[in-house]
Order: structure tokens, then sequence, then C-alpha cells
């Protein structure tokens, strides 16, 4: 299970950027990391180190978990029986001994609970869904719904982070970590992944989603998300501070390229050629 | 395109060349078997495919019983059915099998054949054999393989680089000013090794030691789990610092971490010492199973033990044997049940410690510097009640002047008094019952009315449903308890009155009784009847029980009902708060505060929820503030049986097993019939004999100076892990470090003064191709600070750092809201640790180890750096370089705050050049060249410019921080300054060792 073996990210940056500096090709602009990234996308499999082996299907992937939603029974699962045994114990075989939470250990019953409302075929594709979500049903063909998911995580916390990082320990790297270390990105002038979080107006926001369900748990730190906030400022530090203009700015970041360059041409380090890509 | 690839072929090759002249099983082979092989073919026997294990010679050359064949026959590749199964292009032949998605490379199966025609010697795995006695230096055994790959060392690096580097690798910190020009001057022979000697003994080396280790103890200030509410662990982490400073061997450093408390006669110190192990993560979620989180925590320390001491991935073996190493599935419960055998519970407390725990004493700083730290933190969270956070401030503000305004109207003179009514938090919901949970309940209040009423008005409400009767009237009923009533009340007379009500609850959910009567009398006094203690009650109906007191279950605004329920503003005249509100701001007393505080947060649910915050942090603190110590995690012994979890499932219970070791190591010693214990298996690790102790920890050190290890993987000395670069050199080290009584500082000192280490860091072209990963070493490594030193170097450099060492975690400064957000920040009953309260004065500039650590949301400026989240062990951080990186160095107002500090720094100076060559010296700890005087100059008299010409610019820049001075005389220039700082602590040099 180490797949730290196979990945040393700034060796591999130094390996690859080597290898162009070497073939006689100037380093030092963006443009020059555009083509690194545009290999990627040729259709042809290079074989560069820290880009996948194979061409990725996948552009984009947006995952979006709706932390404290209405439950499948009641929006996606349906069962006819379910509603024949509405408020009768729940079967030992549907169970199948599944454990109880310390929440609902202490009941004295445990009743099958048919959906509120009722369930219909929707789309040609006669996906099963609850009446409460018209206008996801005018779109069932063009979703999947997968009703065999399954969890051994009874609680909040070890349930979401085992939804978005495979196990409920902690310690393993999120979806989007391992989307973006499996595929790679076209574009390196942005982050691996970004995460959109919906709390963050200081109200009771009830079942909370903390920083390790986007993190990169043993894979390399740039596998992970980058957190936009709710809000007019959405990422952190990006907001010139007050009294810095556009044009200083601008002016800093190339005084700051400069001097880069000239510590790049003492030590020759392709590390630092990155720092003057940003 | 081709460019590239004709390039990697040479790259390929060379290595080949470089690394394949003699096949050694250990180097070559047995990673291509682990990697390719091991899953089907490898310890795991319940995994075995065909009868086939690879992992041991005897099984690897038998003949198969399946196919008469032998899978590897020593000697003759042709005649081993494993050079033909991966030589094979037929899908249901080939191996590894197409839809594991394994291949060989060409190279890789070329190797395998070389080595069985070589007779397929197999080896024990490299880091599991003695260490034996070796000759050679540091400098002899690196020259050597970068002799047999045809490079040589680069020359030794310049003084000025050497004393940054040393600085930077040794202390976290970069040199002063006065310290490079002590060294340049010192001619001495000796120079170097007496700075060594002074770096190696000062308290920040001490301090950047402990950072490494903190990582690898997970150690953290919150509780990690869902809600992630406080611990106390920094007397522990005070206790690593102080290990490092008094050069504790790292035996003992070992011994009193994982048994500590079994020491006989141990010390508080000691035990304090097993705080190492509590620094797993806990929960106390309602519905939490605490026996499967007890295992957790139990797993956990299993984990961290076999990684940090061993660099063994036991916990691969938690659910079955494991797949690559030799360890049972019943050797990692052997070894679980080490660590089974304390009293912590599964299921941790709330806003606080776990037990078992101690109360002591920091072995770094006095109790009196404890007790200053832990009030100027209550003083702190007090003066946040005055001044809150500007949102809601500007909404007491508002509601400060619209408040006062109607008071002022209301206020009573002996013309109009009228009536009004009291709902604030003197009102009490009362039940029969202490916990409001009986079915039924009646209340009963008799008082006296001196004069004839003139009219009276109530206001009530009851949680589920009431009657009210007074002076024997039903004159209201209630049953939506979310919808208050007020009344006018007709039926009061002279002399005894009498309140009843009858109420009744739902099952299951809480009760209560609110109610507040005010009548006005002939004479215009106010007579007030709230509910409270003073009411009788009695749970029967018939008046069958007695009549006893109520109890007060809430204040009005409280939880479970709140003060959603408010029905307005209090109608009745509250001097208290028109006295208070009336007062001058600055003139206000903590009484006068606490009166408008109450009384806004009866209104305000997002205030009352601060205050309530508030309230939690100062009690979490006070009794440090008082004892001047605190309570810490400990380990204790409580025998407990062990059994094998099936599939590693809490309660899948298998055979019981009882302590031991696994037995691919070296057998501990016991006497028959002797139950193992912690501190039994703490002396095993620590024997001289010890494969792997001394391997990982010098490796680990090694690490820390060169940034990468001689075993790359410093988390995994197993099968998957890196096979060494040095083997030989790993080994020197380790034996020469055990035999120095497990001496780190004269390992470290040892380390610093090769030349190995003293080499120039320039990449050269020669060497690069050869070694593109520098692993051999032929120059002196450059790599980016960890996080906490960047953030230290820019404190230092701009003199704003406080190197005051350990005490009670700090508040520095932080992007607003990032812990509410993610935290059960305003969860009505509270916890702690769930918004960022920022601290003041000096817990802005203190080292980045003392920042307070949440786990769900570690300090932004660390993690951006590639900092551990700290939930689990880390032994390596991986090094990242991101432009989120460039954003912190240019905007977090603590750089730009340590901009500012540096430019008013170099405007003293008389010059321009001066002023840019104190700013190179401070930052980067050289002068500046000719090119970067030109370009930084020009850009200071365009800034000048600039800022002329918008001076409310140059406040606004220079005002970044806390320790901004308003009495600056010429802000233009000192934000023009600020800005070349600015630029300086933004360069790839600064946060780079080279």
């Amino acid at each position: 299970m180490n797949f730290l073996n196979n990945i040393n990210s700034s060796a591999d940056l130094i390996n690859r950027r080597c290898l162009l500096g070497q073939s006689g090709i100037a380093l030092g602009s963006l443009a020059a990391s555009s083509m690194l990234r545009a290999d990627n996308t040729s259709s042809t499999n290079n074989g560069i180190p820290g880009l996948p082996h194979f061409e990725a299907k996948a552009k984009r992937v947006i995952y979006m978990f709706q932390s404290g939603g209405p439950s499948h029974i009641d929006l996606f699962d349906h069962s006819d029986k379910i509603n024949k045994l509405h408020g009768t114990e729940l079967p030992d075989s549907v169970r199948g001994g599944q454990r109880l939470t310390g929440m609902t250990a202490g009941l004295k019953k445990l009743l099958v609970c048919a959906p509120v409302s009722p369930m219909k075929k929707r789309g040609n594709s006669g996906t099963w869904m609850s009446e409460m979500v018209p206008y996801t049903g005018d779109i069932a063909d063009k979703i999947t719904v997968i009703n065999s998911m399954h969890t051994d995580a009874i609680n909040h916390d070890p349930g979401i982070t085992l939804i978005n990082t495979g196990s409920q320990i902690p310690g393993r790297p999120s979806l989007g970590s391992w989307a973006s270390y499996g595929l790679g990105s076209t574009n390196s002038n942005m982050p691996a992944y970004i995460v959109l979080i919906s709390q963050g107006n200081g109200k009771n926001p009830g079942q909370p989603i903390f920083s390790r369900l986007w993190g990169s748990g043993f894979l390399p730190s740039q596998h992970q998300g980058v957190l936009m906030r709710s809000g007019k400022n959405p990422l952190l530090y990006l907001n010139d501070p007050p009294g810095i203009e556009r044009s200083t700015r601008r002016r800093m970041l190339d005084d700051l390229a400069q001097l880069n360059k000239e510590n790049y041409q003492k030590f020759e380090d392709p590390e630092i050629e990155t720092r003057i890509a940003q | 395109m081709m460019i590239h690839r004709l390039i990697i072929f040479v790259v390929l090759v060379c290595n080949l060349q470089c690394y394949a002249k003699k096949i050694q099983f250990n180097q070559s082979i047995k990673p291509i078997l682990s990697n390719n092989c091991f899953s089907c073919h490898g310890p795991d026997e319940k995994e075995i495919k065909g009868g086939l294990q690879l992992h041991l010679r005897e099984t690897a050359t038998s003949v198969l019983e399946k196919s008469g064949e032998r899978a590897i026959s020593p000697g003759d590749r042709e005649e081993s059915s494993l050079w033909h199964r991966i030589n094979s292009t037929d899908p249901d032949d080939q191996m590894p099998p197409p839809e594991s998605n394994h291949k060989l490379t060409r190279e890789e199966i070329d190797l395998i054949g070389q080595w069985i025609d070589e007779g397929a010697e197999y080896q024990r795995h490299w880091s599991f054999e003695p260490i034996e006695p070796i000759e050679g230096t540091i400098d002899e055994l690196i020259e050597s393989k970068l002799k047999e790959a045809g490079l040589n060392p680069s020359p030794k690096a310049s003084k000025d680089i050497l004393i940054r580097r040393l600085y930077l690798d040794l202390t976290g910190l970069p040199p002063s000013q006065v310290a490079i020009e002590t060294f340049a001057k010192d001619n001495s022979s000796d120079a170097y090794e007496k700075l060594v000697d002074q770096l190696i003994n000062s308290k920040t080396f001490a301090e950047r030691l402990a950072v490494n280790w903190l990582d690898a103890a997970r150690y953290a200030d919150t509780n990690g789990y869902s809600i992630d509410d406080h611990r106390d662990m920094w007397i522990w982490r005070d206790w690593v610092v102080s290990a490092f400073l008094e050069n504790k061997p790292y035996d003992q450093f070992a011994l009193e971490q994982i048994a500590g408390d079994l020491i006989p006669k141990s010390s508080t110190q000691q035990k304090v010492a097993t705080g190492f192990l509590r620094n797993s993560m806990n929960t106390h979620e309602g519905g939490t199973i605490p026996e499967e989180y007890r295992v957790t925590y139990t797993a956990d320390k299993v984990d961290t033990v076999s990684t940090v001491f061993m660099g063994l991935t036991m916990k691969c073996a938690q659910c079955h044997d494991h797949k690559y190493d030799p360890i049972t599935q019943k050797e990692y419960y052997q070894f679980f049940a080490f660590f089974n055998t304390s009293s912590e519970p599964g299921s941790g407390a709330i806003n606080a410690n776990t037990a078992p725990l101690i109360e002591a004493e920091s072995n770094l700083c006095s109790i009196e510097r404890v007790k200053r730290d832990a009030n100027n933190r209550i003083n702190e969270l007090r003066q946040k009640r005055v001044t809150p956070e500007i949102h809601l401030t500007n909404l007491r503000n508002q509601w400060e002047k619209k408040t006062l305004d109607s008071l002022s109207k209301q206020r009573p003179n002996s013309k109009n008094k009228k009536n009004s009514l009291i709902i604030d938090n003197s009102v009490k919901w009362i039940w029969s019952t202490k916990e409001g949970d009986s079915a039924y309940a009646k209340f009963r209040r008799a008082f006296n009315l001196e004069k004839a009423p003139k009219s009276a008005s109530m206001w009530f409400t009851c949680d589920n449903e009431c009657k009210i009767l007074i002076n024997g009237n039903h004159i209201a009923s209630l049953d939506d308890w979310t919808k208050p009533k007020t009344i006018e009340i007709n039926n009061l007379k002279k002399g005894k009155n009498t309140i009843e009500v009858e109420a009744n609850n739902v099952a299951g959910s809480k009760a209560g009784l609110i109610l507040s009567l005010q009548v006005l009398d002939s004479s215009n006094e106010t007579i007030s009847i709230v509910t409270n203690s003073e009411w009788k009650s009695q749970t029967q109906k018939n008046n069958q029980s007695e009549w006893k007191e109520a109890f007060e279950i809430a204040n009005y605004g409280d939880s479970p009902w709140g003060a959603i329920y408010q029905t307005g503003e209090s109608k009745s005249f509250d001097e208290n708060l028109f006295s208070a509100l009336n007062t001058p701001t600055k003139k206000r007393n903590t009484t006068h505060w606490n009166k408008i505080n109450d009384s806004f947060s009866a209104v305000s649910g997002a205030f009352k929820i601060y205050i309530n915050q508030l309230n939690l942090e100062e009690k979490a603190i006070k009794k440090t503030a008082e004892t001047g110590k605190s309570t810490v995690m400990v380990m204790n012994y409580k025998p407990r049986k062990t059994h094998i979890l099936i599939r590693g499932a809490y309660d899948q219970h298998g055979e019981e097993v009882s302590t031991g070791i696994p037995s691919a190591l070296p057998p501990v010693k016991s006497e028959p019939g002797q139950t193992l214990t912690r501190l039994d298996l703490a002396k095993w690790l620590i024997n001289p004999k010890h494969p792997l102790t001394s391997r990982v920890i010098v490796n680990r050190y090694w690490q820390m100076i060169f940034g990468t290890g001689l075993v790359k993987t410093a988390e995994d000395f197993g099968a998957q892990g890196e096979y060494p670069s040095h083997p030989v050199l790993l080994d020197r080290l380790a034996k020469d470090f055990v035999a120095s009584g497990w001496d780190l500082q004269k390992l470290i000192k040892r380390i610093v003064m090769s030349e190995t280490y003293q080499q120039e860091s320039k990449l050269r072209k020669s060497s690069s191709s050869k070694d593109p990963y520098n692993r051999l070493l032929s120059r002196s490594p450059r790599f980016r600070l960890d996080a906490e030193f960047v953030r230290d170097s820019a404190l230092f450099a701009s003199g704003l750092l406080d190197l005051e060492i350990g005490g009670p975690s700090v508040y520095p400064y932080q992007p607003k809201g990032l812990w509410a957000d993610v935290s059960h920040y305003g969860y009505p009953s509270g916890f702690t640790s769930q918004k960022y309260l920022p601290g003041s004065g000096q817990s802005n500039y203190r080292r980045s180890m003392y920042t307070v650590w949440k786990r769900t949301s570690p300090p932004p400026s660390m993690t951006i750096f590639d900092a551990p989240n700290r939930e689990t062990c880390v032994v390596r951080r991986l090094q990242t370089n991101t432009p989120m990186q460039a954003l912190v160095l240019q905007n977090d107002p603590q750089f730009l705050e340590a901009a500012a500090s540096l430019g008013n720094i170099m405007s003293a100076e008389s010059s321009i050049m001066e002023g840019i060559n104190i700013g190179f010296m401070r930052t980067l700890g050289r002068t500046a060249q000719e090119n970067e005087l030109r370009i930084l100059s020009s850009s200071f008299k365009e800034y000048i410019k600039t800022f002329e010409n918008k001076p409310e610019n140059a406040v606004s820049l220079i005002r970044a921080g806390q320790s901004y001075n308003p009495k600056i005389k010429d802000p233009k220039t000192v934000a023009a300054w600020t800005l070349v700082a600015s630029t300086l602590l933004n360069m790839d040099e600064f946060v780079t060792r080279q």
C-alpha cells in the first residue's frame, strides 16, 4: 500500500525540467509550464513522470457532497415492500446484524418507515424518484442514481470521512486528491482542485464539513483541495492588501522575477523557476 | 516530443549502468517482486494463488504441486516457470496477469533472468538484519558511491552560505547580522565547529528538533474527530522541547514516552512523557459506540509506535496478514495488546482532557510564567466582550442607540409612570421536577398587594400547554408554546392574591412554564411577580401530592427554548441598563458591560453565541491561570484481554492473544509465563541490538538535514520501502549513534561537520544528468524551509520574533471565520475551540510551533507550506511549490506586518543602498549585488512617487499589524521600504536553504 514510492513531487519536477533544460529549451516563463502541460492533452502516452500513463477520459470532475440531505428511502430508493411493512418491526433479514448507533440502540422497537411521499418512475430510463424532487425527475435521463451504496460507519464524522476518503479512519486522501493524482491537470496555473463549502455564516452549521474531507492524506500536498469560501473573498490571501495598487503589485512581481532569475543563474535550481512562474 | 523521449531513454540507461553491476536480491529483485507479485504470492497466507509464495527462497524454488514445475530453478532461467510466465504474452499464461494492472518492464524481466542464472540467492530483508561494525567516515562512504557513478563532490560553500545553512537547518531561523559578521571575522581553524557547538546547545535548536517530533507524535490542541473541541497537551510538548534541550539520550527519550508510567517510582515528568501515546484523536460524538473508538485509538498507537520507532507499516496487518512484510495478523494483535491495557475510554471528555490524566507543571517554564500567559489570555477574552468582532460591534452599537433612545423616552418620572413588563433573564422557566420531565405540573404563587391595584398585565408561555387561574378564575389558556401571550388582568385585589397554573407536557420532551406579571398600584409603584423558585409546584392532579418549591430549569433566553421566543423589547424600565448605556463607552466598567452584553444577548442570537464561546474558552483556561499548571493525558495500566479482531472489526473477536513481538524481529527476553508489558516493549525497542530503532531515527535526522533520507521512505523500512541509497553509511551512523549512548547532538554535529554537508548547492549539469535526484549528494541539496520556519524567519528578519519558549499555545493572526466555517460554532450547548479568537500582543510573534493547532482547521499558512494536519503520525513532509504559497508571502497580514516592520528598520539607514543592504543581511544573510541594488533602488524611488500621489495608501499599508506605530514620521518612506522588504520576503532565496 505504499504509493509514496512512486511519487516525489519535487524530484519529479526537477527531472522533468532538467530534461527540458538540457535539451536547450529556455525556461522561465509561463509558456514553459504550459508547454509541459500541453503534453498531457495530446493523445499520446508520453510517459513523463507526474502525468498519468494513460489518456484521461474525464476532463472535469464535479463532486457535490450534500451533508445532511433527506434519506435515500425518501428520495430514490424505491421498494414496493416498504409500504406494506410500514410501521412493523424491521425484519432481521433487512438489518442483517447491522450495528446500532449509541442513539438508536436504546429504542425499544426498530420500525420500518415508508417514504414520506410517493415515488414515480421518471424519464425513459424509468428511474424511481420521489414526487418531492419534480425538477430532478425532469432530468432523470441525464443522471445516474446508484442505489447500492453501503456504509459501515454509523456516525456523522466517520460516515462523512468514509464517503469522502474511503475509510472512516482519518489519514487517507480524499476523492478530489485521487482525481488530481490519477488524472493530473491540463492547467498548471490552477490549483489541483477547488473546494466550495456552503457554510460559514456564523450560524449553527449542524454537521460541518472539515478540512480532512478535502485533504491529500498520504499523497503529496499539491493534491490537496484549495478551499474557496463563501462570501466576498473566497480565496485566502488572494486580494492585494490595502495600500497596494495593481500597478505597484505588478512592479513588485517583475522585480521578484528578476531577482529570482539572478539567483537561478547562481544555483540553476528548477524550483526557482517554478517560483518565478508564480 | 522526440527530444523528451530521447533524453528519458538516456537517463534510464545511465541509471541501469549505475546500479546494475551485480544483482543483489534486496536492492534489485525484492522491490520488483514486492511491487508486482507479493499481493498473490507473498506472506499473506490467505491470498496465495497457485500455491506459490515468492518471498521465501524455499517456497519459490520447490516443485509446485499443480504443475510439477519449479517457479524458480536456481542457476537456470530456462528451467524456471516464472521466467516463461513473465515473458509470456498469452493473457492466460502471462504474469503478472493483465487484470492486475501490473506490468514488468523489459529491464526488470532481464534483471530477474540474470538473478536466476546467478543462483537466485535470497537475502533477509535488509532492515531486519543486525547492524554489523563497519569502517569509514561519512565523506569516505559518500565519495566512494560518487566515484562509482563517475561523479565528484562539489567545492566547499562560502562562509555566508554555510552560516545561513547551519542556522536554518539547526534552529529554523536565519543568522543575525552580528552572528554573520562574527563568523566572517573568525579565521581560526575551528570557527565552524565553534558555531556548530553554539547552535546545538541553543534553545532554538531544541525547538527546531521538536517540530519534527510533533508531526511524528500527531501533537495538536484539539480532539480531532467530529466536534474537535480543545485538549491540553502542551505540557507534553514542553516535555519534548526540554528533552531536546538537555540532550536526553534517545533511548531514554523513547522509553519514557512509551512506558514512562510503568518505570518503577516514575516521576511526574516521566508520566507526562506518555502523553506521546495519548496524542491520538478522540471523539465524544453522540451515537458513538465507545468500544469501536477505543479500538481505533489503540490501533493509532500501534501505527504511531511502529512507524516512529521502527519504520514499519504494522497497520497493514490490522485486518489481514501483511502483504509485503513478515507480520501476521496475529502478531499485529500481540503488539496491539501492549497498548490495549489502559483505562482510556472510547468516548472522550467534552471540552477537556480525557482520563487517565495528571496535573503537572511545564518542564520548560515557571509556574509564574504560565499563570501570566493564562491570565493574559483571559484578559484578551474579556476584552473581546468590550470590543467583539467588528460585525457584532456594529450590531451592538445599533441596538445600543435604539435601546437608549427608547429607554430615554420611557424613563419614568413622577408624572407619567406607566405599567410595564419585565421579560429578561431574571424570569425563569420552571417545572415541578428538576429535569422538566414529568407529564403534569401544577403551580401556585401567592402574593400580597398593600395598595389597591390600578392596572396589571401578564406575559406567559408554557411548553407544552397550560391553563391559568387568578384568584380562582380561569383567565387564560395557551396551547402553542411558541406564541407567548400578553394579557391585561382585572381581577386582582388589595390584600392576598393567588395565581395557579395547570400545565401539561408531551412525554419525552422537556417542559417549562415562564410568566411575568406587573401590577401598578394606586401610588404608582410597580410590583413584579415572575416565575422562579419562589413558586410552589406539585406533580399530581387533584392536589394529592405535597406542594414543593418549583425548580428553575432555565433563564429566559437560554436553551432549549432560546431567545427566539422573545416578544420584543422589555417593556419595563431597566434603570441599570439605562445607566450603563448612558455611560460613555470609555468610562464603562465591567458591571456596565456585563449588563449591556446580557441585555443584547437576550435579543441577538449571534451575540449570545459569541459570548457563550468566550465564557467556554475562559472556563477552559481558568484553572491554569490559578495554578500555573495544566492537566495532561497520560497512559496507565489496566489489565484487559486482547483478541484478534477478525477483518479488523472491533466486535468480531477471534483467538485471544497476549503481548508479543513479531517473530521476524529479535526476540524479547522474558521468563516463562511472564506477560510482557509496555515497559518490556520499550526496553526491547531500545536494545542496542535492535536492527530498526537506531537505523530509523538516524535516517530521519539525515532527512532533516539533507531533505531526503538515506532511505527515502522514512516511514517505511519494509519491503515496500526504498532500499537505502547508502546502506553502509546508514549502518555506520546507526552503530556509532548507539555506541555514543544514543547522543542526538553528537549525531547531528557529526553530520553537519562532514564535507558532504559543507558542499555548494549549485546544480552541475554533469551530475544532474547522472543523478537527477541528487541522491548521491554530489552537491548540497537546496530545498524550501518547513512551514514553521518560513514564518519564523520572516518574524526574525523583521525584528518581531518573540523567542520565549514553551507555555500554553497562542493565537496569532488568522483569516476570519476559518474555524467557525468547519465547526459546531453556535451549537446550543457550546463547545470549546469552535471559533478562532485571535490573541493580541506577543502571541502574534511567538515561534510557529506554539500556534494553537485545530485538527479540522489547521493554521492555513502552515498547511499551505505542506505541514500535515496532525491527525495521524507523519515522519516525512512532502514538499510542494504552489501559487498559494506565493499568496501567503505576499498578502498574509503576518508577512505584511513583518515587511512593514523590516521596512521601518531599512528606512532608518542613511542611504538607499544601505537600506537595501540591511534588508538583504536580515533576510538573506548577505549584502545585495549590483544588479539587485539597481532593481530595488529604482523601484524604491518609484514607490515613493506613488505614495506621494496617494499618501493615504502609505498609511493603510504600514498599518498591517498590531506593531504599527502611529507616530511614524514619514509614512510614505516607510511604506516604500515596506514594499522593498516584502519583495525580499518573497524571494525564493529567502524561503530556501541552499
